[in-house]
């Protein structure tokens, strides 16, 4: 536990020292809010696809992609070196993406709530939810450092790329939305949509767990 | 520490207390370091004794953006230390106070120059309680006061029954110590492979 909080707290540091991207974290999604309040005014529960979008952007970029940037700066080995611990560094960046991921919402749900006037309460209770459902992304996301002689730039523009056009796309397309389909598994509260998805988490977290274990901190592109 | 060649049946073993590891530019020096610390796994090769052991990299691999505290300190707890300030402050005094930590600690690690840089990097590696230390080209952009300082603490842990691996290009090294041993990587009887 004390790895793990380590491993979290030196994560903070290092997010702290980079403000853009929690600015760009909250500034995105609040900027959509405001395009499409109209029909949030009327519809609270469509909120739902914001912290979505929230928790999947940090699950991704924060842990998987993140995780190939530490990789390829080379840090990791002497991090592996003193202590060969592949599981609390996951855990590490996990606990930090779930308080980055918190604090996100917190602010995003201040803005709606004083746009709309709506309970922050509720919002914040169902926007943990949300995240934490959003959980499996992490492992899902996490399998990227499994791949060989993936580079970290790369992957991270071609993610961008995907997770920012699902998100414009949010009110005309939804039949091929990644987000939304994730989204709407939340809201649809049918055995059928619970059931695929505590069926498809546990089989995204064995599938991952072998490439949690067997991490490799150091990368294939350089020495 | 003894490292076996499953394919050529040879073995060569890393007896001394401090063995000095020189070779060409490309000849795997890193490489055999990194196979010894056990991140880079071949199948072909069977390591034995390495299982309590640190190992210092070419490059200063810190935390740029970080100050040197939050670097060292973070490096301290994956060790299971918590009171990291005391505890190098004890190591510093045991060396002859190599590292003006006062000054050091609050700054940003990116803001130091590079002999101080891998000062530091060294200071914190050396000050972790390992059996074996791999350090590869440690004296590498250091000026010679830095340098003296840096072979004095090599000495005392060897005094305490610590052992090394250093991997220089630096011919002179071998004379800075009493009890060493110079493998040439041309002469050591394995042919290992790094598998991508």
């Amino acid at each position: 536990m004390a790895l793990v909080k380590a491993f979290v707290l030196l994560n903070i540091k290092l997010l702290l020292q980079d403000k853009i991207s929690f600015l760009w974290s909250i500034s995105m999604p609040t900027i959509m809010l405001l395009i499409q309040k109209n029909s949030i005014a009327h519809q609270p529960h469509i909120l739902g696809f914001w912290w979505t979008y929230i928790a999947v952007c940090s699950f991704l970029f924060g842990i998987g992609i993140y995780a190939l940037r530490l990789r390829e700066s080379g840090v990791l080995r002497v991090v592996f070196s003193i202590n060969k611990a592949p599981m609390y560094f996951f855990l590490g960046l996990l606990g930090t993406q779930i308080v980055f991921a918190f604090t996100v919402l917190v602010v995003f749900n201040l803005i709606a709530c004083l746009l709309f006037h709506f309970n922050f309460f509720v919002l914040l209770w169902q926007s943990i939810i949300v995240m934490l459902c959003c959980l499996p992304v992490a492992f899902a996301g996490y399998n990227l450092t499994g791949i060989n002689r993936l580079h970290a730039n790369s992957t991270h523009t071609l993610a961008s790329i995907i997770v920012f056009i699902a998100f414009l796309l949010m009110a005309t397309n939804k039949e091929f939305n990644i987000l939304w389909k994730l989204y709407q598994m939340f809201v649809n509260n049918t055995w059928q949509a619970f059931l695929f998805y505590i069926l498809g988490s546990i089989i995204i977290i064995l599938i991952s767990l072998p490439t949690i274990i067997r991490f490799k901190c150091i990368s294939a592109e350089r020495r | 520490m003894r490292i076996y060649d499953k394919i050529n049946q040879t073995s060569w073993e890393l007896e001394a207390a401090c063995n000095i590891i020189i070779g060409d530019n490309g000849t795997g020096k890193t490489t055999l370091l990194d196979i010894l610390a056990g991140i880079v796994v071949d199948d072909n090769i069977k390591i034995v004794g390495n299982d309590n052991l640190v190992y210092m990299n070419q490059s200063s691999f810190f935390f740029d953006r970080l100050k040197v505290k939050d670097n060292v300190l973070f490096f301290l707890k994956l060790k299971g230390i918590s009171n990291g300030y005391a505890y190098l402050e004890n190591f510093n005094r045991e060396n002859g106070q190599p590292v003006d930590l006062v000054r050091l600690w609050n700054s940003q690690i990116g803001y130091l120059s590079g002999g101080e840089k891998r000062l530091v990097y060294f200071f914190t590696i050396l000050s972790l309680d390992f059996g074996w230390y791999l350090l590869d080209e440690p004296f590498a952009g250091t000026d010679k006061k830095n340098k003296t300082k840096m072979v004095n603490i090599i000495k005392r842990k060897i005094e305490a029954g610590k052992r090394f691996v250093i991997v220089s290009h630096d011919d002179n090294i071998a004379n800075m110590f009493c009890v060493c041993k110079v493998h040439d990587l041309s002469s050591i009887p394995l042919q290992w492979k790094y598998k991508n």
